[in-house]
């Protein structure tokens, strides 16, 4: 039975010599009265009944309708295999560049009674003559009286365009209600997922893939009616390449194990035929971004944060289209930069706005590339994270034999946080550093007085500045130096 | 007795080294036959009933073996087993040395096969066949005229080689520009020049194989060196057809070579003829003829004119 | 093929551009050599690959080339290079874009090579006018079908151009030449190129 409530019954006949034989069935419970029907075929159905005997009576009729035989049965539940619908493959596609078949199936357009598992067997098929390459069970459950679409997706190992693929799938229902044997569905009718390799062009794929180190690459070869398959080369030649398998009439295909990494341009495959034709691909194999290594994110003037990191393994892969692409991510605002620097710089670099009234940022660098994906992230308070810039434009102001004012300035508003300046002051011998403590100030403008100077003597200035501890992150540069004679002794 | 000999010769081929079996033509294999190997009979540690059994032949074993019918002595079959070897991968070559009328392909088998191969020759450019026109001699050779000129497409040759015991063939391929070698200068010629102790002028021809010198003019490469010492000098000259050696050494014998390559593309030439010279030298002032004559020795393989002022002894005096 | 009509008479400035002409195809091909054994080897290629299906490249390969007037020699060695630059521009911008963004050497010297060709079409083009030849017309052919190629296409067809480019070289040295050979009805050759130039 294939739904629990009529049976299907066949049987064979002992002389199957003439031909003209035609049959009376007829099926009933103990006491009631039987049902029959006559028929031609050795085949007939009846209503399924679950609990108890039904008795089962054939009588044989020959081609000038003498009756040759009669036989009875007595069939219970448990002498009746329940067979599921075989189910209808709705809708198979193809992502080409993922290499994905999708499938979308239901129950042979039918309905289950109530809730039951189920269990699917799906089948791959490929090549000339047909073979199966996959064979996966799926399990799911059939929610009763439910119209119920399922689907299931399969990677395969070669590009779909390589050959024609097909697809079936059978269903085992666990009835637990059902005391008869339970068997697997027939297969579904192929579904078909057709390749390029129809005899009507010459190419090979993938097409420009790009493929992790370490991983087994695939290349196909299609080609054209008439032409002769000669060879498929591949340019890496430390490459182990297995021998080519024929897949159809006009299609090849070589595996790459365990790839290395390709050269800038991409390592090519490349695919000779006869007469004369010739066709290739690019593949470039490469790595997935590592995780962005030494993130530090840093102010100098509360405009801007500088956040700085570096990629860490080189990807080996690069271009627009293939190298890793990074965006620092900040949570609090939600905002977003995306680098568009340099190619593989040795730091990478992106500016993010400081925002009004926001100190405590949670940045994150994001960096992907055509093999996946990697970031870090880092919670700052940006006055944690004051790098003041180089102090310029020193000037000496109020000069005087034994005391001067030394300004300078410091770009960027640095008003939220107090700083600390070290003046250094040399006159030939061992330098001396005088530690001022100053307010951050917006006018940029910074000055300190010296005095205890020596009169008429050659000074050089230099000055540093930080933020003050606790806030201290780094000091700033060294200033130029700054060469000053004080004025000589009234 | 008298062996009739009315039958037609056959002729069976075998591989040096390996066992061959000769039938009896179509007598009965268990029949009563005796042999003869170019008419000395063989003694019956060779037979295998009627059939003829030799081990291991090698190029002795050729020659006419003679099957007769034991009791009438009547000659049953007769044939000529010639041994030799499968041809060799044969070695090919193409080379244009009148370009741009076209090239010739020449081959040869790296060893003997000790019997007849024939050789079948495909020339394809451009994914067409081209004629490759054989010489009436040198056999093994055949030319090709250019279609086009300065294609950037391959010729393709591909050479087949086949005998009775096997075949072989080689392929190659080139471009237009790579085979082109002109035939070494002809008509070397190197000679002192009066009152230049230190100078020899040279003069050569272009090889009377290369068409069109104005359209494709050559450039020479000269080597000389004093017979006494090994190493050459050489001066690569991009036009002309001489060349005055301003740095010889005096009274020095010199041997003088030079080769050709087209000015743009290709190979060099091989050295042409070697011609030896020596420059002029001083002649002595107050001394006789008899007493010391200076030794000069201008010898070269070509015409040579002798400069009036220099003395010259004849050689075959000279060496006794 | 049109009759040669050549007015009498080579200037000695039509000598001089023809020699520059020249020492510029040499040093060109020379580059040209030695950036396709280096444009093989960075693209993976093999040399030996057979270029003969890859199009839309101007072919040195010609059949009755000694008898091509003074006019069609130049005119088609002009518009091989006018294509020839649009051909560069084309490989130097893959290059760049996609295929070796970071080799900034070798992009130089494509770029050379490229101003090797556009010097090259100034100067035939100046050769033209001078020789009062008709300039043909400039065809400013697209980059034609260049999106669906594949990279492995895009890398031959960049090859067959460094190929096809060596050669048009020889082949330009060699017009130029019949430029300076007598025709049968002896006319004064028209320029007398300096082939022979000492190395």
């Amino acid at each position: 039975t294939h739904d629990l409530q009529n049976v299907l019954c066949s049987w064979t006949t002992a002389s199957a010599t003439d031909l003209g034989l035609s049959y009376k069935f007829c099926y009933g419970l103990r006491y009631s009265s039987p049902v029959c029907e006559k028929t031609q075929d050795n085949r007939a159905q009846m209503t399924l009944n679950s609990f108890g005997t039904t008795f089962v009576g054939i009588e044989t009729f020959n081609s000038s309708a003498n009756l040759i035989s009669k036989n009875t049965f007595r069939l219970r539940e448990e002498n009746i295999s329940y067979v599921p619908i075989t189910p209808q493959i709705r809708n198979l596609t193809a992502n080409s560049s993922a290499r994905t078949l999708n499938l979308e199936w239901n129950y042979g357009g039918l309905l289950v009674p109530f809730d039951m598992d189920a269990t699917w067997q799906i089948r791959i098929l490929r090549k000339d003559p047909i073979e199966t390459v996959a064979l996966e069970t799926y399990d799911s459950k059939l929610p009763g009286n439910t119209a119920t679409i399922l689907s299931w997706s399969w990677t395969s190992d070669i590009p779909l365009e390589c050959t024609t693929h097909y697809a079936q799938i059978r269903c085992y229902l666990h009835l637990e209600v059902f005391s008869g044997t339970k068997t697997w569905s027939e297969w579904s009718p192929l579904a078909k997922m057709p390749g390029q390799d129809t005899g009507s062009l010459i190419k090979m794929f993938p097409v420009d893939e790009v493929a992790q180190v370490g991983t087994n690459l695939t290349f196909c070869c299609v080609w054209k009616r008439g032409q002769s398959f000669k060879k498929i080369g591949y340019s890496n030649y430390s490459a182990a390449l297995s021998p080519p398998v024929r897949l159809s009439n006009w299609s090849a295909v070589i595996y790459v194990q365990n790839a290395n990494k390709s050269i800038e341009a991409g390592d090519n495959a490349w695919c000779e035929v006869d007469p004369g034709d010739f066709t290739g691909t690019t593949t470039f194999v490469g790595y997935p971004p590592d995780t962005p290594q030494n993130l530090s994110c840093e102010t100098s003037d509360f405009k801007e944060i500088t956040c700085e990191w570096k990629a860490g393994r080189p990807t080996n892969l690069y271009s627009a289209e293939r190298r890793t692409n990074y965006t620092l991510f900040e949570s609090i605002s939600g905002k977003n930069v995306t680098y568009n620097g340099k190619e593989n710089p040795e730091y990478y670099r992106c500016n993010f706005l400081v925002l009004n009234n926001q100190r405590i940022y949670n940045f994150t660098i994001h960096g992907s590339n055509p093999l996946g994906q990697s970031e870090s992230s880092l919670l700052i308070n940006i006055n944690y994270r004051v790098h003041p810039q180089t102090p310029t434009a020193l000037t000496v102001i109020n000069n005087s034999p034994t005391h001067i004012t030394l300004a300078w300035q410091l770009s960027g508003n640095l008003m939220p946080i107090m700083l600390q300046c070290l003046v250094r002051i040399n006159s030939g011998g061992a330098p001396e550093d005088l530690n001022v403590q100053l307010n951050g100030t917006e006018n940029l403008t910074y000055s300190v007085s010296i005095d205890k100077l020596r009169p008429y003597t050659k000074y050089v200035f230099q000055v540093r500045c930080s933020a003050i501890e606790p806030f201290f992150w780094k000091w700033s540069r060294w200033s130029e130096n700054k060469h000053h004679t004080t004025l000589e002794a009234p | 007795a008298q062996r009739h000999s009315q039958q037609d010769s056959h002729t069976q081929y075998a591989q040096l080294g390996k066992d061959v079996t000769i039938q009896c033509g179509s007598v009965d294999r268990g029949a009563v036959v005796t042999w003869t190997a170019n008419n000395t009979d063989l003694d019956a540690s060779h037979l295998n009933g009627s059939w003829l059994v030799l081990r291991h032949v090698d190029l002795s074993h050729s020659g006419q073996y003679s099957c007769y019918e034991g009791s009438s002595w009547h000659l049953k079959y007769r044939v000529n087993l010639k041994v030799g070897t499968p041809p060799k991968e044969p070695v090919l070559m193409c080379r244009s040395n009148n370009y741009p009328n076209g090239f010739y392909c020449s081959w040869h088998l790296p060893s003997p096969t000790y019997i007849p191969d024939s050789f079948n020759i495909t020339v394809k450019h451009d994914s067409k066949e081209i004629v490759c026109e054989k010489d009436a001699s040198p056999k093994n050779r055949c030319y090709i005229r250019y279609l086009h000129l300065f294609s950037t497409k391959k010729y393709k040759v591909t050479l087949t080689v086949t005998n009775a015991l096997g075949r072989n063939s080689t392929t190659i391929s080139f471009d237009e520009f790579a085979i082109v070698k002109p035939d070494p200068p002809e008509n070397v010629v190197a000679k002192p020049i009066p009152n230049n102790p230190r100078r020899l002028l040279v003069t050569w021809q272009y090889p009377s194989t290369w068409p069109d010198p104005d359209s494709f003019p050559l450039k020479f490469f000269l080597r000389y060196r004093p017979l006494i010492i090994d190493y050459w000098q050489h001066v690569e000259l991009s036009d002309g057809t001489s060349h005055i050696i301003t740095d010889a050494y005096a009274g020095k014998e010199y041997i003088i070579q030079v080769a050709a390559k087209d000015n743009e593309i290709g190979t060099w030439s091989d050295w042409s003829v070697a011609v030896h010279a020596t420059p002029w030298t001083e002649e002595p002032k107050h001394l006789t003829t008899e007493a010391q004559g200076t030794e000069t020795t201008t010898s070269s393989t070509s015409a040579f004119v002798v400069p009036s002022t220099t003395k010259m002894y004849d050689s075959e005096r000279q060496a006794n | 093929m049109a009759a040669a009509r050549r007015s009498p008479g080579s200037s000695p400035h039509h000598t001089d551009l023809c020699c520059r002409t020249v020492l510029l195809l040499r040093k060109m091909r020379a580059d040209v050599s030695r950036l396709l054994e280096a444009y093989v080897e960075k693209q993976g290629l093999d040399k030996n690959f057979s270029l003969d299906l890859v199009d839309g490249v101007p072919t040195a390969s010609t059949e009755q080339w000694s008898e091509a007037s003074d006019a069609e020699r130049l005119g088609d060695n002009l518009k091989a290079y006018w294509a020839f630059q649009t051909l560069l521009n084309e490989i130097l911008e893959e290059q760049r874009s996609s295929l070796t963004p970071n080799d900034l050497d070798f992009h130089e010297s494509i770029q050379s090579v490229l101003l090797q060709v556009s010097a090259l079409a100034y100067q035939l083009e100046e050769l033209m006018v001078m020789l009062e030849h008709s300039v043909p017309a400039k065809e400013l052919e697209g980059i034609r079908g260049a999106r669906e190629r594949g990279l492995f296409e895009k890398k031959l067809r960049g090859m067959k151009v460094l190929q096809e480019l060596a050669h048009w070289s020889v082949r330009s040295v060699r017009d130029l030449r019949q430029l300076s050979k007598p025709v049968q009805t002896g006319a004064i050759p028209h320029v007398s190129c300096c082939l022979a130039l000492k190395k």
